[in-house]
């Protein structure tokens, strides 16, 4: 639908910022580091089953996120990048060949996008109203629409310490398509497009890959967390530097009859027992 | 409510709610998609969507996911539904959705076209203020094709709700369809109809905006000055 509230100078300036995957930056990244196109997202431990063997990645429909309804992954080069989202790293392959790129990573992508969406007649309901949050969702779904932007790369808004680098590390809000017959009259276009909500066609072969022994917390005072601090590896590294620290693996441990009795000698020494999932 | 859409409504307000986390979300999200895997189960679902009559059957949060499901999927929910819902809620998004889902459950039927106009001036018809005062102002037939004859509909003055149709006014320009434009246009050309400070809140939205700006705000609703 070629409707447009924005000036035909913003118009084209948006339009020239988008760009071929092949064409961007984190295009540029995989080729120096000669890693295939793999994306990682973090998930909660229950969802490991469902992708023990290659399933579709969920697409975010939350009005919570950041660039509307998506499917948010890391790229593999950036692999602890968001790792405060889940102890379970679930890999999926992607074939960019044919994506437009929105790349707000930078200042230029983001004032335009701005400049976007302050020309929108629901500008208003977005900081006028406490209805901002759904405002939000529906201009950012609207942006990539009317744009045809197949994925976003943006920077991280929120941080797990010590794995994530705000500074250099790419997100990716990757869009998947509907695309149904339109209205013949009056638009004179055969087709319109929507975003879809299941599961991504893109990302359809996501696999339970990395097991991560951290966890971090996503709030604070009931709000996002900005910089999600390391709940265990602080209060962990003591002991460790000290040699105090004392593994054994799960297996072995369930079939320990000394288990107990490690149990209450690291207690008493001050010290903990780290039963890990053997590798 | 039918069953499986109550057992379906605890994850939709989750979904929308803006109240729950992020991770929530997604978890609620994914365990509905799932549900909705099932062949079986989603043509059950879809019927029972379709089959929604009253407003009061989901919450707000809960017609939110609803609406963007119905419009991805090209379901037909009941107008008279639909026009309830944009005549009751006070966010501009919601009333979108709302939109979007009668304009895109009409799509590919070459000629629903003037059934979508002649169902906007009937939802804007409700907000008609002064039945009295009604002036058939729009003929324009350039941008929709839609019929000679513009039919407000009954006008409601008891139901009358000067902000609602500021939402409504605002929902139609976001929706962008040329149906919804010309509707619009006519609300803002017979905003004494509608709400005395609908003509206000435009233009000062109008002196907001840069000059090229303005420019195609005025040109994307055709009122080129």
């Amino acid at each position: 639908m070629t409707v447009s509230w924005v000036s035909s100078e913003v118009d084209d300036q948006i339009r020239g910022h988008l760009v071929p995957f092949g064409s961007c930056r984190l295009a540029r990244e995989f080729e120096q580091r000669g890693v295939d196109h793999l994306v990682i997202k973090y998930v909660d431990s229950r969802w490991a089953g469902r992708y023990a063997t290659p399933s579709a990645l969920k697409i975010s429909d939350s009005p919570l996120q950041t660039w509307g309804t998506a499917t948010y992954v890391t790229p593999i080069i950036y692999p602890l990048s968001t790792a405060l989202y889940g102890r379970i790293g679930l890999v999926a392959p992607f074939d960019p060949s044919d994506w437009t790129v929105f790349d707000a990573t930078g200042p230029v992508g983001r004032t335009l996008y701005q400049r976007w969406a302050r020309s929108q007649p629901t500008f208003d309901q977005l900081v006028l109203t406490v209805h901002s949050t759904l405002a939000n969702q529906e201009l950012r779904n609207s942006f990539r629409i009317e744009y045809g932007i197949d994925c976003v790369l943006f920077p991280p808004d929120q941080e797990a310490h010590l794995h994530t680098d705000t500074t250099r590390h790419t997100w990716m809000a990757v869009s998947d398509w509907i695309t149904h017959p339109a209205l013949k009259e009056p638009t004179g276009e055969s087709e319109s497009r929507g975003l879809d909500t299941g599961f991504s066609r893109r990302l359809g072969h996501a696999r339970f890959t990395v097991l991560v022994d951290e966890d971090f917390d996503l709030s604070a005072d009931s709000l996002p967390v900005s910089i999600a601090p390391r709940l265990i590896e602080p209060f962990t590294n003591p002991f460790v530097r000290a040699g105090q620290a004392r593994g054994q693996g799960i297996m072995s441990a369930r079939r320990s009859r000394r288990l107990p009795a490690d149990i209450a000698d690291a207690y008493h020494h001050g010290s903990y027992v780290h039963l890990y999932l053997e590798p | 409510m039918t069953s499986l859409l109550s057992i379906a409504s605890g994850f939709l307000e989750q979904l929308a709610s803006p109240r729950v986390s992020r991770a929530e979300h997604d978890a609620a999200s994914e365990r509905l998609a799932l549900l909705l895997t099932d062949e079986r189960v989603r043509a059950r679902f879809e019927t029972e969507v379709t089959s929604l009559s009253e407003p009061d059957e989901l919450s707000a949060e809960s017609w939110y996911w609803v609406l963007g499901y119905v419009a991805a999927n090209r379901l037909e929910l009941n107008p008279d539904l639909l026009s309830q819902l944009c005549l009751r809620w006070p966010s501009t998004s919601l009333v979108v959705r709302a939109i979007n889902a009668r304009i895109q459950s009409a799509e590919g039927d070459d000629s629903s076209v003037d059934s979508v106009v002649t169902w906007l001036a009937a939802v804007v018809g409700q907000l008609r203020v002064n039945p009295a005062e009604q002036e058939d102002r729009v003929t324009s037939d350039d941008a929709v094709g839609q019929p000679d004859t513009f039919d407000p509909g009954e006008p409601t003055s008891r139901e009358f709700h000067s902000q609602q149709a500021e939402i409504v006014f605002w929902a139609l320009l976001a929706v962008g369809h040329p149906a919804a434009l010309v509707t619009a246009r006519t609300m803002l050309l017979d905003s004494e109809q509608f709400n005395a400070s609908l003509q206000d809140a435009w233009s000062e939205r109008l002196e907001l905006l840069d000059p090229a700006t303005r420019e195609a705000w005025l040109r994307t609703v055709g009122l080129q000055r």
